[in-house]
């Protein structure tokens, strides 16, 4: 592009942005612009408002779940459950030895006769 | 500023009347500049609804009725770019759309006086529209507001907060790529035409 030409588009750009701004007029106002924006804005109210009744419901449900179970944890029936209420290590401890002979017998070999194996 | 800042203040604390105060105030001048942004006069009532909803709901956020001017520039601004956004993904303009019939009857100079004037001015704001479609947003409602709405570079600072050179940046850039696009257009190529006619 040369740059006459290049001078020549950018009259031309500015004599159409000029006539742009002339072919926007501003616009009729109607009667009912400033209602509409009543309208509008007590729509958003109404709905940020039940947002926040939803949110607020939720929000009571999860404490009150978390009351319920917290209320759960701390019962003494919680409490007496025999799963949590010794450790791994005990509830080993208190398993009971193997009595049956033929159990012994590879527990403990008769006459420590090892050289068999 | 068009009102006091006694209004803008009573507003602030939720006094509906001198809310409404401020909307007779400026809804003239902000639905003409919407007007201007946007090219499209049957959407401009909605978008300058938007604009005061918007002002309601963040009136507390303004820090001092000062700025109110810039400030509500700046939201009408926004809601130009949502309001265009939301064009641009319903319906892509094309370059190829207008014609190079179309681009002349859309030239200021060119066209003649006999023709319908508003049919003038609907030509005049389909061929911006398309042209300004051919670059963001950002840069569509800067231009416009410098080169259309006429605003000055300091007016400028103050909606973008940017500093004056950047603004220079901007608008250098933008006004290059609607050049460009100005130029794949039927009114370019005939500049071009124009242009080579002379050089020989």
């Amino acid at each position: 592009m040369s740059f006459e030409s290049q001078g020549d588009l950018d009259a031309r750009l500015d004599r159409l942005l000029a006539a742009y701004r002339d072919a926007c007029p501003p616009p009729g106002l109607s009667p009912g612009f400033t209602t509409g924006i009543w309208v509008k804005i007590e729509e958003r109210r109404r709905f940020t408002l039940a947002f926040r009744r939803l949110a607020q419901g939720l929000v009571t449900a999860a404490v009150a779940l978390t009351l319920l179970m917290a209320s759960y944890v701390a019962s003494p029936w919680f409490q007496s459950s025999p799963v949590y209420s010794a450790t791994y290590l005990d509830v080993l401890s208190e398993e009971s030895v193997p009595q049956h002979p033929a159990l012994l017998e590879i527990a403990h070999p008769a006459g420590g006769d090892y050289e068999a194996f | 500023m068009l009102v006091e800042h006694d209004r803008i203040e009573r507003a602030q604390r939720g006094d509906d009347v001198a809310f409404n105060e401020i909307v007779q105030a400026y809804r003239k001048r902000i639905l003409g500049t919407i007007a201007r942004l946007i090219g499209r006069p049957e959407d401009v009532e909605d978008v300058g609804q938007e604009v005061f909803v918007r002002l309601y709901f963040s009136l507390d956020q303004l820090r001092t009725p000062e700025v109110f001017e810039p400030w509500l520039y700046r939201l009408t601004v926004n809601a130009a770019y949502d309001y265009l956004r939301r064009q641009r993904r319903r319906r892509e303009h094309r370059m190829a759309d207008f014609s190079e019939q179309q681009v002349l009857l859309a030239d200021a100079d060119a066209s003649t006086r006999e023709e319908d004037e508003s049919r003038r001015r609907s030509q005049v704001r389909e061929l911006v529209n398309s042209l300004l479609s051919a670059v963001s947003e950002e840069d569509r409602v800067l231009l416009t507001l410098k080169e259309v709405e006429g605003l000055s570079l300091k007016e400028l600072e103050k909606i973008y907060r940017v500093k004056e050179n950047a603004l220079k940046v901007r608008l250098f850039r933008a006004r290059q790529r609607v050049l460009k696009a100005f130029a794949r257009s039927g009114a370019g190529q005939e500049a071009a035409k124009a242009g080579s006619a002379k050089a020989i």
